[in-house]
């Protein structure tokens, strides 16, 4: 390195200190979001240009010459060397979901300097790494899948565990997304006539590229994006209806029914009529969104009005309980660590790499950029009033049902609001109501809303930016749950085949039906709970499904760690095993937390204890109206505690074959030595 | 000399915006169908050459047939 050079990167980190320093030591006044991303960018430069170059050169030992699968193979169609910008777009894509856009906004409730740090360092040392180290195994092994290099490195039992592991995984993170959009969607039927339509747009673009012109993916996708934002106008109308809005204004529950007969129609429909050209339009209107998002923030800088830290850090929170250590760890997942992408790691990316060293880039440097997004997230989130923030997140059973509970509510825990406010903002992003929109993706959508109108058209084209983000973040969740319902179809199918096996064949139309059936109807119990749930769903759902996906990277980083003892490199281990230890660490006192904990907010079982010690007096509970719903709600508790009982055994099982394999590795290279000296 | 920077500034753009074109297909799962013609004439010149409308027929089912892995 020159001096010149040494100079750059020194600059660097005094100025991303500095912007930390700012955010860590205001009180009492607020920080403008420019330090929020003058720190982001100065401690992920840092991060790539150093810590990224360490792993590939010493850890991972990248070599350009080495031939990659694609060079090796190279079928023209799965596996093609491609050029690593259009590999990364690829990449990016396929990494960024809901989830970074999700879990900050939650974790707000904080304050935005827990959730800031949290995302930087867990992007860093752990996610980033994760997905590097992934990709480069699973291109080493000829593009291996996750599943398969488990079973072939750790052995079958650890395969078989990881498999019952994300086969729960898929139904929670199922549920979990779809309760976001029923949040969203539940009264208002701008945003409800939107998305509806968005269906008959879908099926008129595949309809066009099947037959009309087929394969012209760009024409369908333009024509699609015209009548997207055509029904995204219309919408406004047909909210202002007396009769149409009707139609479109569902409730919880009726939209919750919705999704489930939607998701098992569209998972048994062809590809080409609706899943495949929905996800066309979903991947342009997120990767645009991103990026008109990231210039509305660099150009508004807006103020943060959440506090660095509130009070709630001590777990009184009303949008999820428990304490900072450990549910920030679990409630922002992706953005700082997300073992969903493990799963993108070992699949199509390495069967496309042209070079190994391209690795970096494509496994460090996206995971970067996706951090970005949760980044950006949290700033739309903290940029909000802290009022109207709680207003948006808070249950009903914590803030009432209208403006009036909500603003003494919101106001007794000192962020004073009056009712009119609430009522405003309402009226300002076009919907009767803001309070109880628990999710993320409201109060995302409000944010977003903000800092667009502040860019593009004021106040004017707040309600119709603030329904353009519901729609960004509606469609491609609607995607995956269309695309992870076949996911887990094939997966029981799998299991069906072993008991049976015509069902298990994949043109086996009983089987296919029956397997769909059984995915959606576990999604979609879950789905519905959550949304009956007085406490708003999320509260219990979001857990659930942060340690889902952390225990993913957990058993993503067992195998990691393990190929590092098992090809020599066991002096490097702790790039792989410190991120593991803190993720077991964490997943598993939350697991355990929210199984045992005393108290009823956050144990399952000591919220199952109180209801029925009121059943056994014969006391009804608020807000449930009978025996009979507390007896539902106990039963609730159950399933909820035997899940995270099940994540915690499949974690704890892979992570002791984990250890069994390494310790087994590492004495035989011993004795290698040893017989070789 | 006017004429040749042109043609270079020309060419420029056309790699950059077919570039950008592969990226957005890629997206979508569509790896490119030149690249893919190309390979089959060179490796396999016994066989014929899928139509575009086959080869992307072929794509779409194969990114989205057994699911995807779509990240949360």
């Amino acid at each position: 390195m020159t001096v010149a050079q040494k100079g750059l990167w020194a600059g660097v980190s005094v100025l991303g200190a500095s912007a930390m320093a700012v955010l860590a030591l205001s009180r009492g006044e607020t920080v403008n979001a420019a330090w929020m991303v003058i720190a982001a960018s100065c401690v992920f430069a840092l991060g790539y240009r150093f810590y990224s170059r360490f792993i590939a050169d010493k850890v991972l030992e990248l070599d350009a010459t080495r031939p990659t699968p694609a060079v090796r193979i190279n079928d023209g169609l799965d596996y093609v060397p491609t050029n690593t910008f259009v590999l990364f777009g690829h990449h990016f894509a396929a990494i960024a979901g809901a989830g970074p856009l999700i879990g900050p906004v939650l974790a707000a409730q904080m304050g935005y300097l827990p959730g800031i740090i949290w995302i930087l360092a867990g992007a860093v040392f752990a996610g980033c790494v994760q997905d590097f180290v992934v990709l480069v195994l699973s291109t080493r092994r000829g593009g291996d899948s996750l599943g398969k290099m488990i079973k072939d490195e750790l052995g079958r039992e650890a395969g078989a565990f990881a498999l019952v592991g994300l086969l729960a995984i898929m139904i929670i993170l199922l549920a979990v997304l779809g309760l976001v959009v029923v949040k969203a969607l539940a009264n208002s039927p701008w945003g409800t006539f939107t998305v509806a339509m968005t269906i008959p747009i879908a099926v008129l673009m595949g309809v066009y590229m099947r037959f009309i012109r087929p394969g012209k993916i760009g024409e369908a996708s333009v024509i699609g994006l015209v009548l997207l934002f055509a029904a995204l106008s219309g919408g406004a109308s047909v909210a202002a209806d007396p009769v149409w809005s009707m139609w479109f204004t569902l409730t919880g529950p009726q939209l919750a029914w919705a999704l489930i007969v939607y998701g098992f129609v569209a998972a048994v429909l062809p590809v080409w009529l609706v899943l495949a050209p929905r996800d066309y339009l979903s991947t342009f209107l997120k990767v645009g969104t991103i990026a008109l998002l990231a210039i509305g923030i660099v150009f508004t800088l807006p103020e943060l009005h959440m506090p660095a830290v509130t009070k709630f850090i001590d777990g009184s929170g009303p949008v999820w309980s428990g304490n900072l250590f450990p549910f920030l760890f679990i409630t922002i997942a992706c953005g700082a660590v997300s073992g969903f992408h493990a799963l993108i790691a070992s699949g199509t990316t390495p069967k496309m790499i042209e070079k190994e060293t391209d690795a970096r880039v494509l496994g460090y440097g996206a995971m970067v950029v996706e951090s970005f997004v949760a980044v950006m997230a949290l700033t739309a989130a903290c940029a909000l009033d802290p009022s109207v923030y709680f207003a948006l997140n808070s249950p009903a059973a914590a803030i009432g049902v209208d403006v009036e509970s909500a603003a003494t509510a919101i106001s007794s825990w000192g962020f004073v609001v009056t009712p009119d406010t609430l009522a405003q903002v309402a009226r300002d992003v076009g919907e009767t109501s803001i309070l109880s929109r628990t999710g993320g993706a409201p109060t995302l959508a409000v944010g977003i809303a903000q800092i667009l109108a502040d860019f593009i058209g004021g106040n004017a084209l707040m309600a119709f930016w603030y329904h353009f983000a519901i729609l960004f973040e509606a469609l491609f969740i609607l995607t995956t749950l269309d695309a992870g319902t076949r996911v887990a179809r094939f997966m029981i199918q799998d299991v069906l085949g072993s008991i049976s096996a015509p069902l298990g064949r994949t043109t086996s139309l009983v089987g296919n039906i029956l397997a769909t059936g059984l995915c959606v109807a576990g999604w979609g119990w879950f789905l519905y709970q959550g949304v009956v749930d007085p406490f708003g769903g999320i509260n219990t759902l979001w857990p659930l499904f942060g340690i889902s996906n952390q225990m993913l990277a957990a058993i993503a980083l067992t195998l990691a760690t393990v190929l590092l003892v098992k090809t020599g490199k066991a002096r490097y281990v702790l790039v792989t095993l410190a991120p593991l230890v803190w993720l077991l660490i964490c997943t598993l006192t939350a697991a355990a937390q929210k199984i045992w904990h005393a108290d009823p907010a956050i144990g399952f079982l000591a919220h199952a204890q109180m209801l029925a010690k009121a059943v056994a007096e014969e006391r009804v509970m608020a807000p449930a109206k009978s025996l009979e719903q507390m007896q539902r709600l106990i039963f609730n508790d159950q399933i909820d505690a035997a899940l995270c009982a099940l994540f915690a055994v499949v974690v704890i099982a892979v992570a002791g074959f984990g250890l069994r394999t390494a310790l087994r590795a590492h004495s035989g290279l011993a004795t290698a030595e040893v017989a070789r000296a | 000399m006017n004429d040749l920077k042109n043609e270079t500034s020309h060419s420029v753009l056309a790699m950059l915006f077919n570039r950008a074109k592969q990226t957005a297909q890629l997206m979508c799962g569509l790896p490119d169908y030149d690249a893919y013609v190309a390979h089959v004439k060179m490796k396999h010149p016994d066989q014929a050459v899928p139509s575009y409308e086959r080869f992307f027929r072929e794509r779409q089912e194969a990114r989205y047939g057994r699911g995807m892995s779509r990240c949360c």
